[in-house]
């Protein structure tokens, strides 16, 4: 072989070599940025801290959406045990190869027991729910608490049957890594405010194919008696595709409001699907409303109203429109004093 | 490669018109990669070199003159970049076990060619012929580049070459 061949040897098979990155997720992400640093209303200032609250409710959103091939949203009872006793399930509905999992509000709600009271009860009662024994609990606390000094957080992570690893990195920007499952989540040090917190980070599969990068945004405002808080959890996968999911949360007194969005777009940014509910809860009844829609203007509405901390039952009224809703897989767990459901309903266009 | 199509692109994007973007990235991104994986040499993190050049390109966009040689200047971002990766690296005391396991599997998932030049070749051949060969920079250019003089670059790449038509013997 001449100079010439070996040039084009190299020249074949550099073209040859894959490149996952799109324009349309770049593109995005520049966006995401831009956007950031135009609605910051205050300057992001480091503190290699992990709060309690809805960052780490975040983060364990990204989590759940992180697993298998779903996309998931955990919908907190933003510190209100009235809301967190409810049932809730999980909601599946398959999009093309993409399935959208909104799942876990029970878990999630437990978590905010745990991040508001400290409940070792809730504590024991979600660690049940997700079958995480109690050696490998202590464990993951042990981990947790060297690693950022908060075990409450930890228990949160380790309330959804997470195993939790923490790696250490040299990268300032990237300061810590969980390994969850057959998935890593590499995150950088929050970005925090009084009040408003940015993560970013991506996902790889264990032998470091990247998955998404990943975004949270939340900001939180507390005042005796009432809070609000809005989390924003943005997905950017290799192929473009995006899913941004919101929560707000308004609570004051014995009443909650919560209101969930999930917006997934194709790799040029159009949306194509958009689904929302709001869950209202007033001295433990809770009520619960998904509008979706899906693509070109296709409109589903849902609605139940169940639940009370002492309900052992549940009921379920469907509205639907444009397609069939089926629930399934119910599955009754009893958590002391309070029954807990699973399942999943899932929506056929 | 052409040149026309990367300025029409950039000239688009500098008067706000974003679709310019994809046929730019399109055009130039193998260029940055390979900028990237020719210090880096795995594949994962030089995809997310590559993309964090072009969010700082993009963000720099308004002050880029389209008489500058564009590519030139995306290719020296992803250099530096990756260099920077590479400094941190040997600062750092030690690196968790697992890290260094995922980054090496990433290595597997570029090609074979690649994987025999980073073996044949030392550090500084294997970054002078993916510079010369992929993101066709002249010697010149390399040798500014990398801070060598001219002669130098030129030795390297003869040497680089030698060693490769001796190494790839099996692959004509």
């Amino acid at each position: 072989m001449n100079e010439n061949d070996i040039e084009r040897l190299i020249r074949e098979e550099s073209q040859r070599v894959e490149i996952k990155t799109t324009a349309a997720s770049i593109l995005e992400r520049y966006r995401i940025e831009e956007k950031v640093k135009k609605t910051s209303k205050k300057p992001w200032y480091r503190r290699p801290s992990f709060m309690v609250g809805a960052p780490a409710f975040g983060i364990v959103a990204v989590l759940s959406i992180g697993l298998g091939t779903y996309f998931g949203l955990g919908a907190g009872g933003g510190g209100q045990p009235s809301v967190g006793s409810s049932g809730g399930g999980q909601v599946v509905i398959p999009l093309g190869d993409t399935r959208i999992q909104a799942a876990s509000y029970e878990v999630l709600a437990g978590m905010s027991f745990i991040g508001s009271t400290g409940s070792d009860t809730q504590a024991a009662a979600v660690r049940r729910a997700r079958q995480v024994s109690e050696t490998q609990f202590e464990q993951i606390c042990a981990a947790f608490d060297s690693h950022y000094g908060m075990i409450a957080t930890l228990e949160s992570y380790s309330a959804s049957g997470f195993v939790y690893t923490p790696i250490a990195s040299d990268d300032p920007s990237m300061p810590y890594c969980i390994q969850i499952a057959d998935f890593k989540f590499y995150y950088d040090a929050p970005l925090q405010d009084e009040d408003e917190t940015l993560i970013q980070g991506y996902t790889t599969t264990l032998d470091g194919q990247r998955l998404q990068t990943v975004r949270i945004e939340s900001e939180q405002e507390y005042e005796p008696g009432e809070s609000e808080s809005e989390i924003e959890v943005t997905l950017i996968s290799a192929d473009g595709t995006s899913v941004t999911i919101a929560q707000t949360n308004e609570s004051e007194g014995s009443e909650s409001e919560d209101e969930f969005s999930l917006i997934q777009r194709d790799a040029r940014g159009r949306e194509l699907t958009e689904i929302s509910f709001q869950l209202e809860s007033e001295h433990g009844q809770t009520e619960k409303t998904f509008d979706i829609e899906v693509s070109e203007g296709r409109e589903l509405e849902w609605s139940y109203t169940i639940f009370d901390e002492t309900s052992t039952s549940m009921k379920l009224a469907f509205e639907g429109e444009d397609g069939e809703i089926s629930y399934r897989n119910p599955i009754l767990v009893e958590l002391d004093p309070r029954v807990y459901t699973y399942g999943e309903l899932e929506y056929r266009p | 490669m052409s040149s026309d199509e990367i300025l029409s692109a950039l000239r688009a994007m500098k008067s706000g018109d974003m679709d310019g973007f994809e046929p730019f990235y399109e055009q130039t991104k193998r260029m940055v990669f390979f900028a990237a994986k020719a210090v880096l040499k795995d594949n994962a993190r030089s995809e997310d070199v590559m993309q964090d050049v072009y969010i700082r390109f993009l963000e720099m966009l308004d002050r880029i003159e389209e008489d500058r040689g564009v590519v030139g200047l995306l290719v020296k971002m992803a250099r530096n970049l990756a260099l920077n990766i590479l400094e941190r690296e040997q600062r750092s005391v030690e690196l968790d076990e697992n890290l260094h396991g995922s980054i090496s599997a990433t290595d597997n998932l570029g090609s074979d060619l690649f994987e025999r030049m980073r073996k044949l070749l030392d550090d500084d051949e294997y970054e002078i012929v993916i510079l010369h060969v992929v993101d066709e920079l002249k010697h010149r250019e390399i040798a500014e580049m990398m801070s060598l003089p001219l002669g130098t670059v030129t030795w390297k790449y003869n040497r680089a070459i030698a060693k490769l038509q001796k190494g790839l013997g099996d692959l004509r």
